[in-house]
């Protein structure tokens, strides 16, 4: 009878790590989910925003280009998620510039669509930097379950897999400059 | 809200000091009434005791203890009644007035009780609900508005007895957050993983299926994140806010709740209530007293500014 106890009891803490497990995988997946659906907000704010700045800016259209084409890169179909990833990391850091470079024209400071646009890009920024802030820390604890006794057991038996940390890119830590020039 | 040390000690002299050494005399009036009252109390409660014991039944002298706490209780409120007003309309207010002089101060207002269930942070279960000093002002374009509060319970025991079980005592603070959300974001100071470490937060995760684990140990290892979104309580609690929640629970030295809802962020300070009670076995000629006054307020009136409620560079209107 005691041995039977002992079977049921082992089972059941079985089924709970690996419930613990299944459940902090699919909180990393969903978080990764909302990391996408913030990023195709932001990619759906760029066509408004180079459109209204092309008109005034004239020193900027390289950083304006560089924009356009990536956007137009992370609408293609079929990408990873670290390609994703890669692709809106890559485009921080010129649409980042166009914000500064706002600075250097009163008349598109002036512009309230302007403003707008890029007080909800600022939004959208600091969203995506607080999803991934959450991703990262999903992932630590999933990792942590997955490599600590006994759950390291389920997982190794049921494949869970490693999960990788995203890197917060230098840019987006030190984004104060456009904070700096909304804050007019 | 640019109170100097020194225009504080000319505030002090000149200004309070007249009418806080006429109160002091008021005070050690009271006092020794109190003193009084309670030793007469005390000594009569003892006798009734005494007389009956050995025919009475074993729970009568702890009846009788409560009897003479009530009844003490509310003598002394009764004492001190008169000089807690005029310490408040006179003193306190000028104190407030002279921090900030678009601050309305109402002694005996209070934080509606809708309000405080709203923030969703102690339940509505609630038989008693009171408070006083309500401050209200606007920081910037931030409004803020706090009182203290004094919220209890009606609990029965086991021998059908009636006790009130305090849900929430302490300073409760409402003001505007200055970004979008959807849903609601609740912060709790965080016993199991003070105390206990990993295992704590291991306990803690199994027991609450909303819980979010942040990316700050300090803030971790005193708060803990009850959300429906991790990604919106990230977005909330941005690693600066974090720090200075840690920075403000260690200030207030008593524990630190937090609601974000409806745009609005509710904070509850569960210091007993008495930050702005006036003393009544310490003299209210102490500096340090009064000072302790001001740091008080503001740490309160300072949290738009500490938590940088006023930035507008957010969509939010």
């Amino acid at each position: 009878m005691e041995f039977l106890i002992a079977i049921v009891a082992v089972v059941v803490v079985g089924v709970l790590i690996y419930n613990t497990l299944v459940s902090r995988r699919n909180q990393c997946d969903n978080i990764f989910a909302s990391i996408d659906a913030l990023l195709k907000k932001r990619y759906n704010l760029i066509p408004n925003l180079v459109t209204l700045m092309k008109e005034s800016m004239t020193y900027e259209k390289g950083l304006l280009e560089k924009v356009t084409e990536l956007r137009a890169k992370a609408m293609q179909p079929d990408l990873t998620p670290e390609q994703k990833i890669a692709i809106a990391d890559e485009l921080t850091q010129p649409l980042h510039g166009l914000m500064v470079a706002v600075e250097n024209y009163p008349e598109l400071k002036a512009n309230e669509q302007i403003m707008q646009l890029m007080r909800s890009l600022n939004e959208i920024e600091e969203q995506i930097a607080a999803a991934r802030r959450a991703y990262n820390q999903a992932v630590t604890d999933y990792n942590n379950a997955r490599q600590m006794f006994p759950s390291s057991l389920i997982a190794g038996w049921f494949h869970f897999g490693a999960k990788e940390l995203f890197e917060i890119p230098e840019v987006e830590r030190k984004n104060i400059d456009i904070k700096e020039l909304l804050k007019q | 809200m640019n109170f100097k040390a020194s225009e504080l000690l000319d505030f002090y002299y000149e200004e309070l000091y007249p009418q806080l050494m006429e109160l002091e005399e008021e005070r050690k009036n009271v006092a020794k009434k109190v003193i009084a009252i309670t030793a007469v109390i005390g000594a009569a409660a003892l006798w009734i005791i005494i007389r009956t014991s050995g025919s009475s039944t074993a729970d009568f002298p702890v009846f009788v203890a409560f009897g003479a706490f009530a009844v003490g209780g509310f003598v002394i409120r009764w004492l001190m009644s008169d000089y807690r007003r005029k310490f408040k309309n006179h003193i306190f207010r000028k104190l407030v007035t002279k921090i900030d002089s678009t601050l309305l101060y109402t002694p005996t207002g209070m934080i509606p009780r809708s309000l405080f269930e709203l923030s969703g942070l102690f339940g509505n279960d609630i038989d008693f609900y009171s408070g006083n000093d309500l401050i209200k002002g606007r920081i910037g374009d931030t409004p803020i508005e706090f009182s203290d509060l004094e919220v209890e319970k009606e609990t029965t025991d086991s021998k059908g007895r009636k006790h009130r079980t305090t849900i929430f005592s302490g300073t409760f603070i409402m003001t505007e957050f200055h970004k979008h959300f959807q849903r609601t974001v609740l912060v709790y100071p965080d016993v199991a993983e003070k105390y206990l470490g990993v295992v704590g937060g291991w306990l803690q995760g199994m027991a609450n299926g909303k819980l979010v684990r942040m990316d700050s140990p300090a803030f971790e290892k005193e708060f803990k994140v009850i959300a429906d979104d991790p990604v919106e309580a990230h977005y909330l609690l941005t690693p600066n806010i974090m720090e200075k929640l840690v920075e403000l629970k260690r200030k207030a030295n008593a524990p630190v709740y937090l609601s974000f809802k409806l745009n609005k962020l509710f904070i509850a300070i569960a210091n007993g209530g008495n930050w702005f009670e006036p003393t009544l076995f310490k003299s209210l000629l102490r500096i340090d007293i009064f000072k302790q006054y001001i740091e008080n307020l503001n740490l309160l009136l300072g949290i738009v500014e500490e938590l940088n409620l006023n930035r507008k560079i957010w969509s939010k209107e």
